[in-house]
Formats: C-alpha cells, structure tokens, sequence
C-alpha cells in the first residue's frame, strides 16, 4: 500500500510519504519532539509560528480544555525565525522529513524578507502563510480579508519562494473573505495550496470565580475534535474550487478523521490540538491509519481523494 | 523523555476540590520504576483528551501513587482503565537530601514525596506565623543547602524579604497540556533565557530571582 502524496512545485514535485503532518503551534519548534518519537515516520512536520521579532507569551491563562477540544490564547510567542534557522534547523533530520515553518508578520515586506531566508536556508520544505495574524491590517490593509490583496501578496511571496519552497496559505478565522475566493486569490497570486482551517474563535467561563478561564480579552482560538465538522465542511468547499492541494486542518484525532478528510477533498492533513494528547499521539495514528486503509482495502490516496457524494432521496 | 510503563489503574479518589480544579490520587499497577516526588507524564488509553503531569506520591513493588490536578469537570480515570506513563524527569534542580521545602497544606500533596528523598518540610501550621517558625529552627540549629517555596507569591517575596540571602527556589504548578516542551501552556518567564523555560521539561523548581513574578502569577495557574 502506498500512502504517498506527491505535491506540484515549480515544473516539479514534492513527494511526501503519507499525507499526516503536525500543525504549527502545536509542535513547538520540532527539536522538542527529537527524543519523543521518530519524526521522520510523519508525511512533513511544521513549526510554531515566527515573527520577524521575538515574541512574548500572553499575560493570561494561556490555555484550557473544553468536553471536545481546547482553547488556546498563547499570544506572540516564539524565537524568531533567523534563531529557528540558525539554532534549530541544523538539529532536524530535514533530509527524511519535509520541514515547513509557519510565518506571520504585519507588512509584505516582511513576509517576503522571511520567505527568503526560508529559501536560502537550504533545508527548508515549504513556508505556510499564517493569516491569523491579529495585527494584519495594522500597518498594511489586511492582506486576508481582500481577495485582491491576498493575489497580490502572494504575487509577491511567489516571487521570493522562487519554486524553491512550496507556499501554502493559511486561512483566517477573522477573514471577511468567503472561502472559495481565499482559496481562488491565493493560487491566482502563486499559492501553492491553502491550508483550513485554523482555530476557531472560542471561550469559557469558570461559573465559580465569574470570569473567563483563557486569554486576556476572555477569549482564545478553539481547536480540537469539536471543530471537526466545520473544518470538513470547509474543506469541502475548498477543494471545490481549488486547482492546488488542500491541506485540511481541524478537529483531526483519529485515522478514520484522516481518510475523512482525504474523500473531503484533501491531499494532507494536519494535525495540532489530538497530537497533545499523547507523546506517542503520532506514530499510534500511523499505525492505525495503514491499518484501516488496509481493511478498507484502498491501495493509494489517490483512489479516494474526494470521493465523497451526497446522497438523497430521488424526488418521487 | 523516557516511556516507563503500560499501567492499569486501581483506583482513583478525589483528594482536594477547589473552584474549577479538582486533585485526584490514583493507584495504579505495573509501574516499572519511579521515585517519590519524580514527576511523570501520563495518558489514558480510554479516554484520552490530553496528556497530564503527575508526581509520584508513592512507589513500592510495581504499585504507584500518583497524584495529578484535573479540571473539575474532566472524567476521571476508572479503576481498570490503562495509562500509559511516561517519565519527564530532566529538572534543572535536584530536591533530596540538604533541600529543606517551605509549603503550606494546599501545597503539600505534591511536595510531600520529597520528604521520602530526604528533604526537609516544613508545612505552615494554622495559626502561626510561617517565618517566626522558620527562624525558631533555624536558631535550634536547622540548616540547609538550598531552600525551595511552594507558596503563593505575597509569600514568596516576603521569604526573599526575610532570609535575603538564601537564593530560593520557587515552585510553578503550572497547567499543562502537551507535558514535551512544545505548546508553550506552562513556559515561565525567567530573565537570562528570552524563550522562557517549560515548567514540563525543566520545572517544577525555579530560581526565584531568574522569574518574572507579576507574568507568572497571570500565567497558566502556577500557584494552585
Ligand atoms: C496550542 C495551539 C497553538 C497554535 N498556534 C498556531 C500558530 O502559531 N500558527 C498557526 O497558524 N496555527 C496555530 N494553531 C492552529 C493549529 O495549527 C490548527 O490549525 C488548529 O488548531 C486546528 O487543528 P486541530 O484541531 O488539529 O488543532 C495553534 C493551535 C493550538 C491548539
Ligand atoms: S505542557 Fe506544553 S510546553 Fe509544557
């Protein structure tokens, strides 16, 4: 059985060896995870998110668990991505594993300055472009709620990943954008897939002490199995209009959730909140993912990617 | 991080309830190797939403005693049920023998295993005062190596106040989520590392002077 995804990038392709990748945020630096498990088994990991800048994390109750999922306000939080380069990047095995990092910066100028040294790093597989970023809008007009905006810097990123990089753009929970145009304006502008979803916007309250358990505006990102649905529908959506892969993010625990995903209409999966539950999280789902796929008796992802049809009733 | 055991567990009893946190003690068998006061991660085979720290209250043959905060509202682990234990020992700081620990009853489930490694406790007795007790034996001839406090922080800076030159230890209990190091929920900011540090991989004990109080008292409940 073969559970390799190969993905176009410039007049080639990149290969990867099954469609399961972590998520950013989730997976902090990578390096963490160097003692815990065999990372080269995943199909690609990716980084937390960096800035051009240090971060610092949140003030606050920075996470809390919900019946379903969890919520998260960890606020700007990691080294920057010229440290990751030069501290942590040398310690992964990027040769048995594609490594993508996950960026996110106010102005285009700075993408496309991070873009690059992603680019001349040498070992760096592909750049997701997070569109979650608060301050979006800030100094520029928000490059996510615009679908001209979005083409146009992805015009610009495209140019600096030079088809060296793959480009993935991250969908924002916050864009006033409908989807199919996110998706349309970012492959249009050189995007070489759209990742969805993202958190979703979530809060809690603890009725004993009258306040909000997570964040410091009381709210966070929610993640986990709770949100699956959505981000099936959203990706559903997507992978109507795409011509590029859709990599599904949301709710994903299960290797069942992953085959989902994949007759949704994706070519990988990510998978953030359900790999914390378990150090092992991630090879156990491999396991069980060959395992399921041969009962199912599905021989490549390629048979089923998008199979999925609605069914009614005839009209009598 | 080392996997230690497959473990079944015996049983589970609610020890403390507080607002929205429950501490739960739970028995379990087929532990391979842990020492009291050692702080493990674990997960639940069956119901699995995360994974969660615990310290070892006691180990004897292949029977533990664990004892972990929950959310007052997670489903407790049932007896029969599996977990899987990892160890996450890789302190900064060693507690043992020398270490005398300074806590207050709400702290002491998860300091008292130390006692069992040699240190010194001191628990505040109601209706004291904490630091006229603390100097009565340090006058009697009490001495330690290095001092660790698991107090709240008024209490932390009156130490600092009252013994300046002990360079104390603090203690983060901080809320934690993925137990390795990565999500960032339980990291302290402390001065001379711009990433801060992850209570999961190198905590509980931090160096009172490195941390940055007034983030660590609005972090992820680091003093329940
Ligand atoms: C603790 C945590 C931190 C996250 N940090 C980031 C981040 O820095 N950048 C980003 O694009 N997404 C971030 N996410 C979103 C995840 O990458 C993922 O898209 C989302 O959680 C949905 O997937 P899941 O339900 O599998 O977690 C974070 C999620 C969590 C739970
Ligand atoms: S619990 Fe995730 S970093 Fe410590």
């Amino acid at each position: 059985m073969d559970l390799s995804v190969t993905v176009p990038m410039g007049a080639g392709g990149v290969t990867f060896k099954n469609p399961v990748m972590s998520a950013a945020g989730t997976f902090g630096n990578i390096v963490e995870y160097l003692d815990v498990f065999d990372i080269t088994r995943l199909g690609a990991v990716v980084a937390n998110s960096f800035l051009p800048w240090q971060g610092e994390p949140n003030r606050c109750r920075r996470f809390a668990h919900t019946e379903s999922g969890y919520l998260s306000a960890f606020g700007i939080n990691n080294m920057t991505l010229d440290r990751f380069i030069a501290e942590a990047l040398p310690r992964l095995p990027a040769e048995d594993v594609p490594v993508f990092v996950n960026i996110k910066a106010p102005t285009r100028v700075q993408l496309v300055d991070m873009t690059r040294a992603c680019v001349e790093s040498g070992r760096i597989a592909g750049v997701e472009v997070n569109g979650n970023f608060p301050y979006a809008g800030r100094d520029e007009p928000s490059y996510w709620d615009n679908p001209q905006q979005n083409e146009e810097m992805f015009r610009a990123l495209s140019a600096a990943a030079e088809g060296k990089v793959l480009l993935w753009s991250k969908a924002a929970t916050s864009a006033k954008m409908i989807i199919e145009d996110f998706v349309s304006a970012s492959e249009r502008g050189g995007a070489d897939g759209t990742v969805l979803f993202n958190a979703i916007p979530g809060a809690r309250i603890d009725i004993e002490r009258r306040a909000f358990v997570c964040g410091s505006t009381g709210f966070g990102g929610y993640s986990g199995s709770g949100v699956k649905p959505f981000a099936l529908w959203r990706c559903v959506q997507a992978a109507r209009v795409a011509t590029r892969p859709v990599i599904a993010s949301g709710g994903i625990t299960t290797a069942e959730d992953v085959v989902e995903f994949i007759m949704a209409g994706a070519h990988l999966v990510q998978i953030g909140a359900a790999s914390m539950s378990r150090p092992d999280y991630f090879p156990r789902l491999l396991d069980d993912l060959y395992a399921l796929m041969e009962r199912l008796g599905v021989r490549s992802l390629d048979e089923i990617r998008g199979c999925a049809r609605a069914e009614a009733a005839p009209e009598t | 991080m080392r996997f230690l055991s497959e473990t079944e567990v015996l049983a589970c009893h609610e020890l403390r309830r507080a607002g929205a946190r429950r501490w739960l003690r739970l028995e379990v068998a087929g532990l391979a190797a842990a020492s009291p006061g050692e702080t493990v991660l674990f997960s639940e085979d069956r119901h699995s939403p995360r994974c969660r720290i615990a310290t070892v209250d006691r180990f004897s043959g292949d029977r533990a005693v664990l004892v972990a905060k929950f959310e007052a509202d997670d489903l407790a682990p049932a007896a029969g049920n599996g977990l899987t234990v990892w160890s996450n020992e890789n302190p900064a700081v060693s507690v043992g023998a020398g270490s005398l620990i300074v806590t207050t009853s709400a702290f002491l489930y998860r300091v008292a295993p130390f006692a069992l490694r040699g240190a010194t406790v001191l628990v505040e007795e109601a209706g004291t005062d904490l630091w006229q007790d603390l100097r009565r034996r340090v006058e009697r001839g009490l001495a330690w190596t290095s001092v660790f406090l698991a107090l709240e922080p008024v209490r932390l800076q009156a130490f600092a106040a009252e013994f300046p030159d002990a360079n104390p230890y603090l203690f983060a209990n901080m809320d934690m989520s993925c137990g390795i190091g990565a999500c960032r929920s339980c990291h302290v900011t402390v001065s001379d590392n711009k990433d801060g540090e992850a209570s999961c991989r190198v905590g509980p004990w931090f160096a009172l002077q490195r941390v940055n109080l007034v983030r660590l008292q609005f972090a992820s409940a680091p003093f329940i």
